[in-house]
């Protein structure tokens, strides 16, 4: 790491107030940051971070507009005065929202566009795009639109459009978002190389602290607009009890440790986790079976019920010009209650199939069944009655000028009556706790907010079948267990779910099956636990099982059916010592799945 | 999902036309502007349309440029049918050719409208030929190097970036209703439906903007370019004669051509019911297209 010299970001008593919002997004916000630093900024939805992010390159206050106090310095100057696109020199900024960087005819011109407004010489160009695409894993994607890339690969877009213009600061926001986990690894990997190796320096927010966790020297959480604490990783993140204080979501491992009562949990990383573990006085080498069967019982109460509501025969789909389909040969059923997920590599096919579900695309070999009807022989409008989704990106499906119009317009195009109406959307409201924004405008939200909208306009619908795209991303704890809850009570309520997701800690905690897509195909199907278990099937399509499972399979490869885990509780209730009978549950507030339900078999391939 | 590109947006492509210089595209577009400002010649205005013709498919964006014009075409009819429902004013009694019902053709209101049909092609062909080999980024590379001032120039090229990006945002954003289970389509839903959705596009439109911003678009350094080579000396003796070619039209329409005035067009009535009746079925047919598109489920 470079000698720390000084400081390139430094702010004193900073505080910016939106225009037209009464309390301030950022107040007394004092802090240095170093060459070469790592910063890591953690903090609620709406605590700041966003805020703090854009000030650096002054977006705020420049073209966002609001009241700034304090004082900022960026390189020496204040990105107050100098304009933000001549600031876009020394310090590139990732939004959080990865849709924001298509303006080009394709993705190497999107790339060469910021190269072309630094004045980067034409000679230099070709190398630095090539670079830049190849470090982020898109090296053939050179010609794409990317008005047609998938979330993910967008997202790689956007990291790489910053990161070929070379800055000597670099700022992500929600860098992870939409990745799967082998481009999480990959993208920490460059962000950290950049830093060790060319002294860049970092400041990334990300609700997933996981990678941030290993890699950052310093981290800062935010609570409401203030700094809450500054330190380093391992003080910081180490007490995930004062991270959940504060909204954050702590590491799966910090939080497997603290609830088994291991002193001064380090997170750094699930070997040494397990390593912890298993030379933790009283440490027990198998699982207790008692403790494993319970975790079967949600997937097979839900297995009960056998109306199929979805069910997808052979379904192809390629989209023109591609060289593959993006869907292809897939058959799903799914009935009413169930919960799937669908995991799988960036541009594997998850959103594509979501769009088949609900009637958007038309499948092009195949047929899709939704409630009975046939997807292509209805217009996708009267199938709204039956399937509803929230998208990937929410901000494409908002377009009501309050959050309380939002979720009544679902329910009005059905033609329910507005006192009906006017209940169903009182009810959803306090259930997603959204009652404190019901007359703000719906795309002045944060991004993890309007995904809350988004999920309640669709659920005040009452849908047969519900297709989630990325519910989770960029959410925060609250937001994240909100939504954990709302899903489970669909399904409760008999809705189907597929969810397609890149949250592998949130898909164990919800999903009662999973499906593995890889290049639009289907290549794994079963009961979560039996998914999640199988790491090398997982590795083959990019991906990897939640952390709580990679903790606990590293503590015991095997165990009693269902093995291994998928969630936190899970895994700390089976990898605690042998006890009395009925150990107090740790955190008996955050099990929206129902873990507790009744023992039952089930949950095996 | 309905996203098909804008005809009049940038078409990606690596054609001869493609690298000229923005600067070049600049001074031949100011040349066919010239051309067709200054006469109502059937000649020079047929040369115009012609010459964006043969550099469109010399450019391989023959299709773009064959779309662009399907949806200008009627638009340049509706001139004709315009002109002919408005009485012309001529100087010592207009020449009737042939009724249609009520409606009395003269050969003035004819002439002209064929003019500016012939006028307005001419400018909108050479028009969509630059705008769909040139970046807008380019564009404002162009517009700075000639000393057009920063705001402006970043406004023209800002524009025209995102208007391809709006339609995009409208078509996403229908599509969006359409899984809602609302009218995304028909006469009757468009109207409450589309000042929201509208909205919500421009609000995107907006924060585009801001990105766009942030990775340095409009910076105060000297711009580069990707795709379109250095303004060379051959780039640059071909911005010349675009600009002679600006002056020579003008002299020669001044001289040659006769500026403005149009030689009434004396026709037979079949003729003269044809050319109307032909833009008026145009013209209808442009509406019928756009309630069409407004109605497509
Ligand atoms: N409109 C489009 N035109 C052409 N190709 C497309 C289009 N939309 C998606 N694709 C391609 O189809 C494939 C599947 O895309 P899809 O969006 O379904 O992936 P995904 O699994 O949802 O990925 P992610 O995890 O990144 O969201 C990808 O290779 C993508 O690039
Ligand atoms: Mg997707």
């Amino acid at each position: 790491m470079p000698e720390p010299r000084e400081p390139v970001i430094a702010l004193a008593r900073f505080g910016f107030r939106h225009a037209g919002s009464d309390r301030p997004a950022l107040a007394d916000v004092t802090l240095k940051v170093r060459a070469g630093e790592y910063l890591g900024v953690f903090g609620a939805t709406g605590a700041g971070a966003t805020t703090l992010l854009t000030a650096l390159d002054g977006v705020v206050p420049q073209l966002v507009r609001g009241d700034a106090s304090g004082s900022i310095t960026v390189l020496g100057r204040d990105p107050r005065t100098v304009p933000v696109a001549d600031q876009a020199r020394q310090v590139g900024l990732v939004f959080d929202d990865p849709s924001l960087v298509v303006t080009q005819a394709s993705v190497a011109d999107e790339v060469a566009f910021g190269l072309e407004n630094l004045g980067v010489p034409r000679a230099e160009m070709d190398a630095r795009i090539d670079a830049a695409l190849r470090s982020v894993g898109l090296a053939g994607f050179e010609a794409r639109e990317p008005a047609t890339l998938s979330g993910g690969e967008l997202q790689r877009l956007a990291i790489g459009c910053a990161l070929a213009a070379g800055p000597s600061v670099l700022v992500l926001d929600e860098p992870s978002a939409n990745l799967d986990p082998a481009g999480r690894r990959a993208l920490y990997g460059v962000v950290r190389r950049l830093n060790r190796e060319h002294g860049v320096t970092v400041v990334v927010a990300d609700q997933d602290p996981t990678s941030i966790a290993r890699d950052a020297t310093r981290v800062v959480v935010l609570h409401e607009g203030r700094v809450a604490a500054d330190g380093p990783p391992a003080t910081v993140l180490g007490s995930p009890a004062a991270l959940r204080r504060h909204g954050v979501r702590p590491t799966d491992a910090a939080a497997v440790l603290e609830a088994l009562g291991v002193e001064a949990p380090v997170p750094t990383g699930v070997a040494d986790v397990a390593r912890r573990l298993a030379i933790r006085p009283g440490a027990e080498a198998t699982p207790r079976p008692a403790a494993v069967a319970a975790m079967g019982a949600l997937a097979s109460a839900r297995a009960d019920r056998s109306d199929t509501v979805l069910d997808l025969r052979d379904v192809t789909f390629g989209y023109p010009g591609a060289d593959r389909p993006a869907v292809a040969g897939v058959s799903l059923t799914a009935s009413a209650g169930e919960v799937i997920g669908i995991v799988g590599a960036n541009g594997s096919g998850k959103t594509t199939l979501g769009r088949l579900v609900n009637g958007l695309l038309r499948p092009q070999q195949g047929r899709v069944t939704v409630d009975g009807m046939d997807t292509a022989a209805h217009p996708v409008r009267s199938l709204a009655a039956h399937v509803a989704s929230v998208f990937q990106d929410p901000a494409q499906q908002l377009f009501a000028s309050t959050v309380a119009d939002e979720l009544a317009l679902g329910p009005r195009a059905l033609g329910l009556s507005e006192a009906r109406i006017g209940e169903r959307v009182r009810e959803l409201a306090r259930a997603l706790e959204l009652e404190a924004l019901l007359a703000r405008h719906p795309l002045r939200l944060g991004r993890a907010e309007r995904k809350l909208v988004a999920l309640g306009a669709v659920l005040a619908m009452r849908p047969r079948v519900l297709v989630l795209d990325e519910p989770t991303t960029g959410t925060d704890l609250r937001l994240a267990s909100i939504i954990g809850a709302r899903v489970c009570a669909a399904a409760g309520e008999g809705t189907a779910l597929l969810i397609a997701s890149h949250d592998m800690a949130f898909l164990g905690r919800v999903a009662t099956r999973l499906v593995v897509m890889d290049a639009g195909r289907v290549v794994a199907e079963g009961p979560v636990h039996a998914v999640f278990g199988d790491v090398p099937l997982l590795a083959l399509a990019g991906l990897e099982p939640p952390e709580a499972t990679q903790v606990a399979l590293a503590v015991s490869p095997r165990g009693p059916a269902p093995w291994p885990p998928v969630s936190v509780e899970e895994a700390v209730r089976v990898l605690r010592p042998a006890g009395p009978a009925g150990l107090e549950r740790s955190e008996p507030a955050e099990d929206p799945a129902g873990l507790d339900a009744a023992p039952a078999d089930g949950g095996s391939r | 999902m309905s996203l098909a590109a804008s005809p009049f947006a940038y078409a990606s492509g690596s054609s001869w036309l493609h690298r000229r210089s923005a600067v070049t595209k600049l001074a031949w577009l100011l040349a066919a502007l010239a051309f067709s400002l200054v006469t109502f010649h059937p000649v020079p205005l047929l040369l115009v349309t012609t010459a964006a013709i043969a550099l469109a498919l010399s450019a391989g964006v023959g299709r773009r440029m064959g779309r662009a014009m399907r949806l200008l075409g009627p638009l340049a009819a509706s001139v004709v049918v315009l002109q002919v429902a408005a009485p012309a004013v001529c100087s010592g009694g207009c020449i009737d050719v042939a009724r249609m019902g009520p409606v009395t053709i003269t050969a003035e209101a004819l002439a002209r409208g064929v003019a500016y049909i012939a006028r307005l092609l001419a400018m909108e062909s050479a028009a969509v030929v630059l705008l769909v080999t040139t970046r807008p980024a380019d564009l404002f590379g162009a517009l700075r190097r000639l000393h057009v001032p920063h705001p402006v120039a970043l406004l023209l090229s800002t524009t025209m970036q995102l208007v391809p990006l709006l339609q995009r945002e409208l078509a996403v954003v229908l599509d969006a209703q359409r899984a809602r289970g609302m009218r995304a389509s028909g006469v009757r839903a468009l109207a409450p439906a589309l000042l929201p959705v509208f909205v919500a596009a421009f609000e995107r439109v907006g924060r585009l903007a801001i990105a766009m911003e942030a990775r340095g678009y409009g910076a105060s350094a000297t711009r580069t370019s990707y795709r379109t080579d250095e303004l060379g000396p051959a780039d640059r003796a071909l911005a010349v004669a675009g600009l002679a070619a600006a002056v020579g039209g003008v002299v020669a329409g001044a001289l040659l051509w006769g500026s403005g005035s149009v030689p009434p067009l004396v026709v037979p009535p079949w003729a003269a019911v044809a050319i109307v009746g032909g833009a008026g079925l145009a013209f209808a047919g442009l509406i019928a297209a756009a309630l069409a598109a407004a109605a497509r489920a």
